[in-house]
């Protein structure tokens, strides 16, 4: 509930700056960007505890890197400014156990335990550096990722694991979102980008097997290179 | 001290935990309160653990490795038996959650495991037969037999190298009043209670057993029964329960070193004076159950003089709290060191005057032999103010003893009739007394034999539960029933007859290599720990594995190692 009122309030904020009267209206206030997310995680979790987990060594929880398509809507607030609106076609995102080789005799290190679908949008505002008829604009922006889980789903390695059909409840993150990017226009409306975007995306799962809890928090601190094209309009 | 702590020691196995999951699969409790219900549907496995992986974590403790030295010898030694192979199995080891019945017929909640073999190795997987079985008493509240983790589990760890590893499907409950029961006591020597709870486990565990993950085993229909101490007396009482229903249920029952014959058992306590390990921990357990299965009134038998209430039974001293202190959460040690129970004195050393048997029933003549006889001993008995139990309780029970003769006791008192069986005798002055004649496995309405081959383990010397309840239920057979059950062995792992002998004879027949083993375990452990730690050690440490392996050699093959 929290995190759904923040994200609201970033919408809103967005939609504010977006219709701000400072716009000036000086080329295209609206682009369009498609291109592809290379995310990587760099992830760390707390050891999982509950009833029936060994303490050592502990077991600990990672994502397996993904990519997806990129969909983005920038809308241009000035000469400098910009607010964007990220979206990744939501990835399958692997959660895989990190710790000992095996519990008992079943495989955990490394194997794919579960899946969720990742739904992240992200809200950034972003200085352009240069003049406006630059083609080559570097730019920075910080704001806000919201990432839901969806369809979330044991494997059967990870029912191995658990000790039979387990469901999985995961919080929603809200977090702090930041990059660093450059743009290239190549023709009249129409332009290159790559950047660099960090989110601090954060989970508390709990895991329910035959009726017993288990719990972790999961910082999954994803790392994403993009590429994209855009299309000004 | 009374927890059953086998060989194993600190034997150890890890468990699996749960990672990841969906928000489809999870299963949802039973709602059901029928006794028999699987309450969450399929089960949680809690281990699953390959033989080289169950090998190495047992191997890695002294006591482990040499239960797995123990279970070599013996496949060593079957491997005369013709088309006997060797089966060393991987384990999956689900807790089960199972409605049952308290003592008093109250619907609870109980839990226990399921210990099913698996991988490639010959009897491993595929159809495989169930062993039901019942562990020993344990102090500890928090027991869970699946729980293999638990280095203080050593039972559980028992039977899952010596049976679940060896082709079993291993049955076993907690029993109510343990780990996630609410029962606030636990229905002890109670054969009713306690079969039931058995049969519900195995209706629970013939349901989970297709839902499970292990889904290369399955159930070949054939049903073997064992258990060890109270667990012995609860896998015999579990066979009779089921032939009473239908004989040929099961294809054989082995209990170990149990209290069969309860009401000749504690007679030989509370009359001869008998008193034996861990007796201080047994007493509240008995009342309690009894207390609650019967109610502590004076009834059924309005001329009782003494209920099984605490107040009756317990010196002043003990009787706050004793209804709900075991099993216990706190270790039986500072139960013992806080004052709560005696380590061993049982009774007083104030000796019983013939004034307090009522005349009559006794003579004065019969007031003063009985007097005699209660005249008290050495171990068991604690400096005034420190004894367990009431004189007058005891002058209670022992006059009903006394005078509504066991026929197992007849013969240890001198100048008494020779009673023409050892069957049970009906009580007539003590509630306890009353209660134990309910519960002997001796005390049918028509003459019961096991309708399954039949093992009777135990050790010879037991200064715990003494071998005379095996021999008391062998005797009832052959002398009462009228026949013994097929294949029927009686066997004392123990072939000395004095525990201090020196000289021990070596062992002969089918189980002489078990013989050997105990004695050169027994042994050892006199040599290095002295008598007193080698009797405390006698009934939890040294006879169960032994016991354990002769039971798994007789269901391997009963008309080799039983009778005809």
């Amino acid at each position: 509930m929290k995190n759904s009122k923040i994200l609201a309030c970033s919408l809103v904020l967005l939609g504010c700056v977006t219709s701000l009267a400072w716009a000036d209206d000086s080329g295209p206030q609206n682009t369009v960007r498609l291109g592809y997310y290379f995310v990587f995680f760099n992830s760390s979790s707390t050891p999982i505890t509950g009833p029936f987990v060994p303490a050592t060594p502990a077991l600990d929880l990672t994502a397996k890197n993904v990519q997806t398509p990129y969909v983005a809507y920038i809308r241009r607030l000035s000469t400098h400014w910009d607010a964007e609106l990220a979206f990744g076609v939501p990835p399958k995102t692997e959660t895989l156990g990190k710790g000992p080789a095996t519990v008992g005799s079943v495989p955990y290190n490394g194997v794919v335990l579960g899946s969720a679908r990742w739904v992240a949008p992200t809200v950034l505002i972003e200085y352009k550096f240069f003049q406006e008829d630059s083609p080559i604009r570097p730019y920075v922006g910080v704001g806000v990722n919201y990432t839901a889980f969806e369809g979330r789903q044991s494997s059967a390695g990870g029912d191995a694991v658990g000790g039979g059909p387990t469901s999985i409840d995961q919080t929603a993150s809200v977090g702090p979102a930041g990059t660093v990017g450059l743009k290239y226009s190549f023709a009249p409306n129409w332009s290159v980008i790559a950047s660099a975007n960090y989110a601090l995306v954060r989970s508390d799962i709990t895991l329910t097997t035959a009726g017993v809890d288990r719990t972790t928090r999961v910082t999954f601190d994803p790392f994403a290179a993009i590429v994209a094209v855009g299309y000004s309009f | 001290m009374a927890s059953i702590r086998l060989i194993l020691g600190a034997a150890a196995i890890a468990i699996a935990l749960s990672a990841c999951g969906s928000n489809t699969g999870s299963a949802v409790p039973s709602s059901s309160t029928a006794h028999g219900t699987l309450v969450v549907n399929p089960p949680l496995r809690l281990v699953s653990v390959n033989n080289a992986t169950l090998q190495a974590q047992l191997g890695a403790s002294p006591s482990g490795a040499q239960l797995l030295e123990l279970i070599a010898s013996v496949q060593a030694g079957l491997a005369v038996l013709p088309g006997y192979t060797p089966s060393n199995c991987g384990i999956d080891v689900y807790y089960l959650l199972f409605r049952t019945t308290g003592a008093a017929g109250e619907a609870t909640e109980s839990s226990g495991a399921m210990m099913v073999p698996t991988g490639a190795s010959p009897g491993c997987s595929g159809p495989r037969p169930i062993l039901l079985y019942a562990h020993g008493t344990n102090t500890n509240k928090a027991l869970n037999i699946a729980n293999l983790e638990d280095p203080t589990n050593t039972e559980g760890a028992l039977i899952a190298a010596m049976y679940a590893a060896q082709g079993y499907i291993v049955v076993a409950p907690n029993y109510a009043g343990y780990d996630i029961s609410t029962l606030g006591y636990h229905p002890y020597v109670l054969a009713n209670q306690q079969s039931g709870e058995m049969l519900d486990i195995l209706s629970a565990a013939r349901t989970a057993l297709p839902k499970t993950l292990t889904s290369g085993t399955s159930d070949n229909g054939s049903l073997y029964i064992t258990g060890y101490s109270e667990g012995g007396y609860v896998a015999l009482a579990t066979a009779r329960a089921l032939d009473l229903q239908e004989p040929g249920q099961y294809t054989a029952v082995a209990p170990m070193s149990g209290p069969h014959a309860l009401e000749a058992f504690v007679d030989s306590i509370f009359l001869l004076g008998q008193v034996g390990v861990d007796d201080t921990v047994f007493a509240p357990f008995i009342t309690t159950s009894y207390n609650k299965a019967y109610g502590t009134a004076a009834t059924p038998n309005p001329v009782f003089q003494f209920t099984g209430a605490p107040v009756d039974v317990y010196e002043p001293a003990y009787v706050s709290g004793i209804t709900t202190l075991l099993p216990s959460t706190t270790s039986i040690d500072t139960i013992i060191g806080t004052g709560l129970l005696p380590e061993t004195a049982l009774f007083s050393l104030t000796p019983i005057p013939a004034a307090a048997f009522p005349q009559p029933p006794l003579t004065a003549m019969q007031a003063g032999e009985l007097a005699q006889i209660l005249t008290p001993g050495t171990f068991g008995y604690g400096t005034d103010g420190s004894n367990l139990i009431q004189n007058s309780f005891r002058a209670s029970y022992a006059l009903d003893a006394f005078t509504n003769l066991d026929g197992v006791i007849s013969p240890y008192l001198t100048g008494q009739p020779a009673l023409p069986t050892v069957a049970a005798a009906p009580p007539s002055i003590n509630f306890l007394r009353w209660g134990l004649y309910m519960n002997d496995l001796r005390n049918n309405p028509t003459p019961w034999v096991p309708s399954g081959a039949t093992l009777l383990c135990g050790g010879q010397n037991d200064p715990t539960v003494y071998f005379l309840n095996s021999q008391a239920m062998a005797g009832y057979w052959a002398n009462v029933a009228g026949s013994v059950p097929p294949y029927f062995a009686l066997l004392s792992v123990d072939t000395s007859t004095n525990p201090m002998q020196v000289s021990v004879p070596n062992g002969t027949g089918v189980f002489a290599p078990l013989e050997d083993a105990f004695t050169e375990e027994y042994d050892a452990d006199l040599t290095n720990n002295g008598y007193a730690q080698a009797q405390a050690d006698y009934h939890g440490t040294l006879v169960p594995p032994i016991c354990a392996a002769a039971v798994f050699e007789y269901f391997l093959a009963p008309t080799v190692f039983g009778g005809p």
